[in-house]
């Protein structure tokens, strides 16, 4: 999956995000606290005790007023990769075609496209597996040298689970969390639990949440007329109906509903969110974000 | 129900895989989903149909069952329980009368049109192993398709059956369709027809005795003598009766014929009759008219099933055809116009020459009293378009002149004729009591004329030249003298009478103007009579004077509509029918290719003496009211149209769409 070419694929991702951001993306974003750092942010009364190798003596001499130089400090980003990890991600067909490309792999090559970037600008980056829960986590790494071991993990990730629930996995995760940070959440969404709750966690927990949704063409259009029986790959439920082809349109209704309040849901909290089907390349993908990102 | 072909039955089995594939078809597939989510809001609603849903499939299995068995049992062709007897001879015997152009009023098809329709689907349920034939019974019986396997045939001969004028023959079709289909078992007669046949009512009160009809004795009599036809003929368990048309009311002229007036020689008197076969009294006019002039018009009153009858007398000398018209809008028109012909009564032009000794009184007064003869002095010149009789009495003319020739108490020897100019004829040795022993009893000259036992005085042997003409002898004495001769000539007939009209008593014997009488018809090919009116589908000797009477010929009878065909001109009577179609026929020579100069070649003859009025003239056919048939035990029809596969096929076919409906509503509803 993640081959010599992926890997080019990756560096010219990074290329073109630090081109076209100009270190705006991820760790080359400025914390809001004031100190260390080499960029002027403001001025502040001298206090006994401070530093006098930060008094602006440029201002004492024109002014006489003793003003203390304030600098922006710079510290790396932490960006967590909340990737779904539950058996929806990766229906087995048993044995039959499946049309369409796993929703697992396209979120494992986003989530490493993405780690890549970040480790790449100096972020420090994690990975959390989940299904009902936090499944597997890969703990913070920093530096470009730590991709080959961001990507052995996600190659080792394995879908399991019966059920999808993000609340309870964002409660795990907030308390595991050292610092807040980007949290992109790579899934299908399809959350018997609900994610609206999960992602609303993230944003109390001051975490900037970023929604990264993937669905197959077949679960928008599925293709199926007659006597199915359908089965839920995560929970096993079984349901025996005959298809028409109007219950097809009712059923595109209702995925199309569900897309467009995804989206409403994330445009009224500000929230980025990008919407994407297996059978588009990652590339592509994040090439999209990109664009987005400037955009906004 | 039986089947034609039950090993075919087999193909039932085609059953088994349909319920094998049923049961893996119930096996459903399984598709996994990422997610329940959104088939959960889909069918939330419809759970409740559940049960509906489950026995849908039950439905389809069973349709298909159903489809199968239709199927199978059409491949085994199955039987209506009155086709279970294979090899039948199905013979249709369709009515083409006059009662069946009636037109119904509710369908606006005619009778005929009906009764074909129902024939068509009788011979469309025609299987394997039978035979079918087709009889029409109209002005004739007609075998129009004989015996064949091949129904289409006979369906499209039914498309050309043509409605005729003539009486119902329904008894004479039967006995022709026992005699084409002799085997009792395999026979089976039905008849199309309004009932419409003579002696209505016992057909109607009679039942169907078996056994009848093996009575071979009245078989043949009711075949020769189709009036002898009784009620037990047309019915029988090999006959069965499909009734066409509905009861319509009638006005018909049912008897037009006309006769020369007694007293007056250019009267006629017409006998017409009017019916009303009708339950409601009705008011009507008839119209006369001969050609095109109107000669009266008689307001009719007639009863409820009554009749109006009458004789009207009326003078005409010019001929025509003389025409009575109802005014009527019923649904037969054929019988609302009859017609009679009216032969036109010209001069006899005479040119009587006498000798010196005799003026020849008594012959002179007889002549006169003749009526329409006019005799015209010797040496004058004739005007009329009819050659003039020349009458000679003791006396000849040097040469014998054109035209009819009447020569009374002739000299010894006649003029010479022929190319060795021999005397015409020459008188035997006088005769002491001439007394009349023989006379010729067919010829039209002694009709109603009785001289045997008669002296006619002055009466010689006549020897008449062969070159004259053909010679017939009319009056012979005991002696062998013959007295009086008949001549045919080409130039025109010659009458000899070698008798002293002054010294005999015969001028004052009746018989003597009625031979006179006889003379000027005979002379100028007239009958005196007039020719009557003829019904549609009698056979009738009508006479036609047109040649030697010993001679037999065929001429040609041109109908209504233009057809021609060949009759037999037999001793002057052509033999004319069955006639299927009323009107004004036309008789013509055979030898003339062209009609018109057909009509003028015969002597004297005018346009009317070549036609043949054909009326319908029949009660029976006039009455429009269908009676009710027999109760008969023959086997039942197969109902009208196809065989119980084609039902079958059909009734496949409805469940195929059933079924596709069933499954569109699965799938694409």
């Amino acid at each position: 999956m993640f081959d010599s070419d992926f890997l080019k694929q990756l560096e010219y991702l990074s290329l073109l995000s630090k081109r076209m951001f100009q270190g705006q993306l991820l760790a080359q974003r400025r914390t809001m606290q004031t100190g260390g750092g080499i960029e002027f942010s403001d001025h502040r009364e001298y206090m006994h005790g401070d530093d006098l190798r930060y008094l602006d003596w440029n201002v004492y001499a024109r002014h006489g007023d003793l003003l203390l130089k304030r600098f922006q400090e710079e510290e790396d980003l932490h960006v967590y990769l909340l990737l779904d990890a539950s058996q929806s991600m990766h229906v087995e067909t048993n044995g039959a075609v499946d049309p369409d490309p796993p929703k697992f792999t396209l979120a494992r090559q986003i989530a490493a496209a993405l780690a890549y970037i970040a480790l790449a600008d100096l972020d420090r980056v994690s990975i959390v597996a989940y299904a009902d829960g936090v499944k597997v986590v890969m703990p913070l790494v920093r530096g470009k040298d730590q991709i080959l071991s961001v990507l052995r993990f996600l190659e080792g990730l394995k879908c399991h689970g019966e059920k999808t629930d993000l609340r309870r996995t964002v409660g795990e995760f907030v308390g595991r969390a050292p610092r807040t940070g980007l949290a992109i959440v790579i899934s299908d969404l399809f959350d018997q639990e609900g994610f609206r709750e999960g992602v609303d966690r993230l944003r109390y927990a001051q975490f900037e949440p970023h929604v990264i949704q993937i669905h197959t063409r077949s679960e928008a259009d599925p293709k199926l007329l007659g006597d199915v029986q359908l089965v839920d790959c995560e929970t096993g439920t079984e349901k025996k109906v005959t298809v028409t082809e109007r219950k097809l349109r009712q059923y595109r209704q209702l995925f199309e509903t569900f897309v467009q309040d995804v989206e409403t849901y994330c445009r009224t909290h500000g929230l980025a969110h990008t919407r994407t089907t297996t059978d588009v390349p990652f590339d592509a993908v994040l090439l999209k974000m990109m664009r987005a990102a400037a955009v906004g | 129900m039986s089947f034609a072909s039950p090993d075919k039955l087999f193909w039932l089995l085609a059953a088994l895989p349909i319920i094998a594939f049923y049961i893996l078809k119930t096996r459903l597939r399984r598709r996994p989903v990422a997610t329940l989510l959104f088939w959960d809001q889909v069918f939330e609603q419809k759970r409740q149909r559940s049960l509906w849903q489950n026995l849908r499939h039950w439905i389809s299995l069973l349709l298909q069952l159903v489809f199968v068995t239709l199927l199978g049992l059409a491949i085994a062709d199955p039987l209506w329980n009155s086709q279970e007897d294979t090899g039948q001879d199905l013979i249709l015997v369709v009515d083409n009368s006059a009662s069946m152009r009636a037109v119904d009023p509710a369908s606006g098809k005619s009778r005929l049109q009906q009764a074909i329709e129902r024939a068509s689907d009788v011979a469309g349920t025609l299987r394997s192993g039978d035979n079918i034939a087709l009889i029409t019974a109209g002005a004739s019986v007609r075998v129009v398709v004989g015996m064949s396997d091949f129904a289409p045939t006979v369906q499209e001969a039914l498309l050309e059956i043509q409605p005729t004028d003539g009486p119902t023959r329904i008894g004479e079709a039967i006995a022709a369709a026992r005699r084409l289909a002799a085997d009792d078992q395999k026979r089976r007669i039905v008849v199309f027809s309004d009932g419409g046949i003579p002696d209505r009512d016992r057909l109607a009160g009679q039942q169907s005795p078996s056994g009848v009809l093996s009575d071979d004795a009245e078989f043949e009599a009711a075949t020769v003598r189709p009036d002898l036809l009784s009620g037990d003929l047309l019915s029988g368990d090999d006959v069965r009766w499909i009734q066409v048309g509905t009861s319509a009311d009638n006005l018909a002229i049912t008897t037009f014929q006309v006769r020369r007036s007694t007293v007056d020689p250019i009267g006629y008197s017409l006998l017409v009759e009017v019916k009303n076969f009708s339950s409601d009294p009705v008011e009507t006019r008839l119209t006369l008219q001969l050609d095109d002039a109107l000669v009266d018009v008689i307001p009719l009153e007639i009863e409820a099933e009554g009749a109006f009858r009458k004789q009207i007398d009326g003078t005409s000398r010019a001929g025509g055809v003389l025409t009575g018209k109802l005014k009527t809008d019923d649904v037969l028109p054929a019988d609302d116009v009859a017609r009679a012909i009216l032969p036109d009564r010209p001069e006899i032009p005479v040119r009587l020459v006498t000798g010196d000794a005799s003026e020849s009184y008594y012959l002179r007064r007889v002549l006169e009293s003749i009526p329409l003869v006019r005799i015209m002095a010797p040496d004058s010149e004739s005007n009329d378009a009819t050659t003039p009789l020349s009458v000679f009495a003791g006396t000849v003319p040097e040469r014998l002149p054109d035209g009819p020739v009447l020569l009374v108490d002739i000299p010894d020897s006649g003029p010479p004729v022929g190319p060795d100019g021999q005397p015409a004829w020459r008188l035997g040795q006088r005769v002491e009591q001439p007394i009349i022993a023989d006379q010729d009893k067919q010829s039209p000259l002694l009709r109603h004329v009785q001289l045997q036992n008669v002296i006619l005085s002055g009466g010689r042997d006549l020897e008449v030249n062969e070159a004259l003409g053909a010679p017939t002898t009319l009056l012979e004495t005991a002696g062998g003298d013959r007295v009086c001769v008949s001549i045919e000539r080409s130039e025109g007939r010659i009458l000899l009478l070698a008798s002293d009209l002054d010294s005999s008593d015969l001028p004052l014997r009746i018989a003597f103007p009625v031979l006179m009488t006889n003379a000027m018809n005979w002379f100028y090919r007239e009958t005196g009579e007039i020719r009557p009116a003829i019904a549609t589908g009698q056979t009738r000797d009508v006479p036609w004077d047109v040649a030697d009477e010993s001679s037999s010929q065929t001429a040609q009878l041109i109908a209504p509509t233009g057809e021609r065909s060949l009759v037999t001109v037999d001793r002057n009577k052509v033999k004319l029918g069955p006639l299927d179609q009323t009107g004004v026929y036309r008789l013509a020579s055979e030898d003339d290719a062209d009609a018109e100069r057909a009509e003028t070649a015969t002597p004297g003859a005018g346009d009317d003496a070549n036609l043949v009025a054909v009326n319908l003239s029949n009660a029976n056919e006039s009455d429009l009211r269908v009676p009710e048939l027999p109760e008969t035990s023959a086997g039942e029809l197969p109902p009208a149209g196809r065989s119980p596969w084609f039902y079958l096929i059909l009734l496949a076919a409805g469940l195929v769409i059933t079924e596709w409906a069933l499954y569109q509503r699965r799938v694409v509803a």
